[in-house]
């Protein structure tokens, strides 16, 4: 008990209070849009708050105002109760799109994005139950694309995974993805939601690519009676990349501020004078359905 | 990346050698015969390093070197019998007198040990108060010994960090930020051989165990030639040799950890032995807690430190030694436990730490010409593991983590020392080094253990370098005391086909006013050919060791300082030095960047280029003689960064930026039997970056979108944190037995409770307003270690 009690001692963490004066920080523009390009562009706009500052989301910054530009003209977003929208905007890829925010400080914000082309994956091959890892079954995709050569590309792929039981669909996405091939184990692909592979093409530019990934998921076998998998491919822009490939590795350090092991940590954004994603994108899409009745 | 234009100044810099060279060579020549030798302790036959000799008659003067080798040339009319005092910090001074020296003569001294303890030596190049160097502190195993310790476990780490111009770090860490630098760039040797990780325990314990120890100097600026890699500071720490005339030991035992350590003649005056070992007990006690809580489970952490040296005099002329360190820590936490059809087991391990061996040779060619050659190894690794494994029925799933990171080195250095005359020495030798680096090898392995199926990924990192480095440089001595040091390293670096070649001048003036009164100025460059990065403040394995490459070239820092140094009639010796630094070519890993992402492009996570200066001034008075002694100390300092992909570009205070630090060391003998030591440190506070402002913005997470709070940050390093200030007592009682002399340690660290920042978060904290109404505050937290701690220790010595 003697060295329990002093071994207690020596590590007994204190934890108090500090009476720290941090400054308010000047409030800038918070934008965000990130989404396919042939969608009705919905932007949010907010604004920052202090660190202090008790109030969780406090929703879309309604008195903002907003405009895309495209081929020189100026379209006002309207606020829709949840976000900003565009209606009418019929940008193609190969496009250049900006977006121009006036927040209610007057600040003026502003950032832009060029729409990639389409990248069409020409095979998504799917084995289920290919691996079985931990006692966890892992079904494989195999994922095959052209890459076009010249600047770097970048690439986001997702899989969603709809499980359908009895009359009435139930939707369970897979729970865990992961992927041993070089390519993906050099983009540290993280388990965080939104769980995406994003990836640029450093490896492999301007040649024909071919990428084993596993999933995993909850089998309900009993009553399941159909499985739907849906993939996607989606051809984004160097910002999304940045972002995202950032954000991730924010959400990974989040808990860092609350835990005391964080380091300063900004995820890097497209906006001038602000914060946040304006980045439009191009995708592809493939549907896998198991009919099991 | 080396210009043409820094080859010309490289070329510039030879010749202004060479010029050198030849004029140490065009000095009075070698003229009358030599004194020569080595000084040693009276009982153990331990050398002793940097003892002053001098020549009573003349008061020319100068010292062993680091092996404990000295030459002398009197220089006297033949038949003039010559006078030689030594002198030795804590043991007392000797005479030596030598008639009719009609030949080179080699003499082996023998001080004995005084009863006086000298706390830090101001180093001196004559005894006789002669000439001093800017920017050391040496300090003896009893030294060290004797101040207080966290846990009863004394730390040569924790003792440098209360000399002037050495930061701590966080609380209670081993890091070592000396004038501004960061703690990879020191270089940590332990008997000539660096060690790359010398934390144990997260840092708050080094892997230096005092019973090996014989001595350390820490080189903060005037770096001698022979020493370079490193931009910031120089620690070289020499293991004990082991007694050559009879056997003598030491058993510890302290509330953390215990110590064994015996040494020894193997053949009496002729060879011996040292063998030292400490272990971490934490492991002894989790262990059987984690089991009685959960019978499956199992968890712990222990280190251990292991150190064997072994020498033997050949003859006079020649003499070997071989060094050996071993040191690793290790946590494990896991558990096994039975199913209803089978077992169930995890088992997570991690261990780092590091392995040296040295075989060194000292040869006397002549009584003026010294050689030391050493070959060495060391090497460095953190090895973590995760096992699983689960069985059901006749099925079995296994896999296997591994996170390997390293690196090693073979290394081939002879150097020599020619004594020309007492006024002229002059050094040069060769370090030839083959370094390899694996900073992030992953292995990923599943099976169903029957080869039914198995998959598996190897993510292998291994680069390759060689690093060659030529060093020369001499001393002169002037009649008057002043001495001029001038030197240089060419160091030499490949790397995948990548070759660089840096000059490192050094230059060091002495100048001798009056027999109280010296000043000093020198210049030094250092250059760094690895980059040592990740969270260097926590002292957790995290660190990756990475090689300077095309796109990270080596770091280089310049430094300018001066200084003044008073003796006093009362034994005090007060100095004070201002120094300014300027570092380029730094790297540092890039905001949120992780080498455990296993890129093969790793080099695009680091932003290069930066540059730094520090500057300061440092204060130091000193006691050596009488009781109590002590030192007393105030840094005034001021250290920046500035990265083009950090902070805008914009330049930032480095994170130990401390403005005023005050540090009171004191040892006071209260009888024959009690001796007291003190240690006070205070320091204005180190620097902090908090998120200053929060926004949310949306996450998709398949069906539904969901809002995350994000934070901007302040500018690097905005925030100050509180002063820190601490101060540890410890008593040690001693009783003279028949066969061995036993110590009881009765010590207190962090007297009066000073809650010192080790991290610091955010939390929400429910509060009480008007009315009691309940509102929530958001609040930012300090967490801190080592309240009030009392500890208790016990030795014999024997």
């Amino acid at each position: 008990m003697f060295f329990l009690s002093a071994f207690v001692l020596l590590f007994t963490a204190c934890e108090t209070p500090v009476d720290m004066d941090i400054p308010r920080a000047e409030t800038i523009t918070v934008a965000f849009a990130s989404q396919s390009y042939n969608d009705t562009l919905q932007v949010y706009i907010a604004r920052t708050q202090h660190i202090y500052d008790t109030t969780r989301y406090r929703g879309c910054d309604s008195t903002a105002e907003a405009f895309v530009i495209h081929n020189g003209t100026q379209v006002p977003l309207r606020y829709n109760g949840n976000r900003f929208v565009a209606e009418g905007l019929s940008a193609q890829p190969g496009d250049t799109v900006a977006l121009q925010v006036i927040g209610a400080e007057g600040g003026h914000t502003i950032a832009q994005t060029l729409i990639p082309e389409s990248t069409i994956a020409h095979s998504i091959e799917i084995t289920p139950s290919a691996l079985l890892i931990e006692d966890v079954y892992y079904s494989k995709v195999q994922l095959s694309f052209d890459d076009p050569s010249g600047e770097t590309n970048y690439y986001e792929f997702s899989l969603t995974v709809t499980q359908i039981k009895d009359d009435s669909a139930s939707s369970f996405g897979y729970h865990y993805f992961r992927s041993f091939d070089p390519i993906m184990v050099n983009e540290d692909i993280m388990q965080y939601e939104p769980i995406t592979m994003l990836f640029s093409d450093a490896m492999f530019n301007g040649s024909q690519v071919s990428i084993p990934m596993y999933y995993s998921l909850f089998f309900i076998t009993e009553t399941l009676q159909k499985v739907i998998v849906v993939s996607e491919l989606r051809s984004v822009t160097r910002e999304h990349y940045n972002y995202f490939k950032s954000l991730y590795k924010f959400m990974y350090n989040e808990s860092g501020i609350w835990s005391g092991m964080t380091l300063p940590f900004s995820v890097n954004g497209n906006i001038e004078n602000g914060a946040g994603l304006f980045s439009l994108f191009t995708s592809t899409r493939d549907t896998v359905v198991y009919d099991f009745r | 990346m080396i210009s043409d234009k820094k080859n010309r100044y490289s070329v510039s810099h030879n010749l202004i050698l060479l010029v050198f060279i030849i004029a140490l060579l065009m000095q009075k020549g070698v003229t009358g015969q030599a004194i020569s030798g080595f000084v040693s302790d009276s009982k153990s036959g331990e050398r002793l390093l940097y003892a002053g000799i001098y020549l009573a008659n003349t008061a020319k003067g100068t010292s062993t070197n680091g092996y404990g080798f000295f030459s002398i040339t009197p220089g006297l009319p033949q038949g003039d019998p010559v006078v030689l005092v030594i002198t030795y910090v804590g043991y007392l001074s000797d005479t030596l007198m030598l008639n009719n020296l009609m030949k080179d003569t080699l003499v082996n001294i023998r001080l004995k040990a005084g009863l006086e303890l000298r706390p830090v030596e101001i180093i001196s190049g004559n005894s006789s108060g002669g000439t001093s160097s800017p920017g050391m502190h040496r300090l003896t195993a009893q030294v060290i010994k004797s101040l207080p310790a966290l846990g009863g476990e004394t730390d040569l780490i924790k003792v440098y960090q209360l000399t002037p111009g050495v930061q701590q770090g966080h609380e209670g860490t081993s890091g070592l930020h000396v004038r501004g630098g960061s703690p990879d760039q020191n270089l940590i040797m332990l008997d000539d051989v660096p060690l790359y990780n010398i934390n144990h325990l997260g840092g708050f314990i080094s892997a230096f165990n005092t019973d090996a120890i014989k001595s350390s100097t820490l080189i903060k600026g005037g770096f001698p030639a022979r020493f370079g890699g490193r931009l910031s500071s120089v620690l070289d720490v020499s293991m004990a040799d082991g007694n050559l005339s009879k056997t003598s030991g030491n058993l510890s035992l302290g509330i953390i950890s215990a110590r064994f350590s015996l040494n020894g003649p193997i053949r009496k005056n002729e060879s011996s032995y040292l063998i030292s070992f400490r272990r971490f007990y934490f492991d002894l006690i989790a262990k059987p807690l984690a089991q009685r809580a959960n019978s499956g489970s199992t968890v712990g952490y222990n280190f251990y430190d292991l150190n064997i040296k072994l020498s033997r005099i050949i003859n006079t002329n020649n003499r070997v030694y071989f060094s050996l360190y071993n040191g690793d820590d290790k946590t494990l936490a896991g558990f096994r436990e039975k199913t209803d059809d089978g077992t169930d087991f995890y088992m997570q391990t991690n261990r780092w730490g590091n392995t040296m061996a040295a075989l060194r040779w000292n040869h006397l060619f002549s009584s003026r010409l010294f050689s030391n050659t050493i070959l060495h190894f060391t090497r460095y690794r953190v090895n973590n593991q995760l096992e699983s494994e689960t069985s059901n029925g006749n099925n079995k799933y296994i896999t296997e983590n591994q996170l390997l990171s390293g690196i090693g080195e073979i290394s081939l250095k002879p150097g020599t020392e020619y004594y020309i005359n007492p006024e002229t020495r002059i050094y040069s030798g060769i370090q030839l080094t083959y370094r390899y680096f694996r900073p992030n090898n992953y292995t990923y392995y599943v099976s169903d253990g029957n080869q039914q199926f198995q998959s598996g990924h190897n993510h292998k990192m291994l680069m390759q370098a060689f690093e060659g480095i030529i060093y020369f440089g001499g001393k002169i001595t002037r009649p008057a005391g002043h001495t001029l040091e001038l030197g240089g390293r060419i160091n030499t670096f490949t790397i995948n086909n990548r070759f660089y070649i840096i000059p490192e001048p050094r230059i060091k003036a002495n100048f001798h006013h009056n027999k109280n009164l010296n000043s000093f100025v020198s210049f030094d460059q250092m250059s760094q050919n690895m980059h040592i990065t990740g969270n260097n403040s926590i002292g957790m394995p995290v660190e990756y060791l990475l090689p300077a490459t095309k796109s990270i070239p080596p770091s280089l820092m310049k430094q300018l300082s001066a200084g003044l140094e008073y003796r006093s009639g009362n034994g005090i010796i007060y100095t004070s030095e201002l120094y300014y630094k300027h570092f380029s070519q730094l790297a540092m890993l890039k905001d949120g960047a992780s080498l455990w992402e296993g890129r093969e492009n790793w080099e695009a996570l680091f932003a290069g280029n930066g540059k730094g200066r520090a500057y300061g001034a440092e204060f130091m008075a000193t006691r050596n003689e009488g009781n109590p002694t002590g030192w007393i100390s105030y840094t005034l300092a001021r250290s920046e960064r500035k990265f083009d992909e950090i902070n805008n570009g914009l330049i930032f205070p480095d994170q130990f930026d401390v403005r005023h630090c005050i540090n009171i060391a004191m040892m006071l003998k209260i009888d024959e039997d009690a001796d007291l030591s003190l240690a006070w440190v205070f320091n204005s506070g180190y620097r902090l970056t908090l998120p200053v402002s929060k926004y949310y913005v949306p996450v998709e997470a398949g069906d539904y979108t969901h809002m995350n709070e994000m934070y901007i940050y302040s500018r690097r390093n905005e925030f100050k944190t509180k002063p820190y200030h601490r101060l540890d007592i410890s008593f040690n009682f001693h009783k003279q037995k028949k066969r061995y002399l036993r110590t009881f340690t009765l010590g207190i660290i962090n007297l009066y409770n000073q809650r010192n920042p080790n991290a610091f978060y955010f939390t929400e904290i429910e509060n009480f307003g008007p009315n009691n109404t309940r509102y929530k505050r958001i609040t930012l937290m300090q967490r801190s270690f080592f309240p009030f701690m009392p500890n208790v220790g016990w030795s014999i010595r024997f």
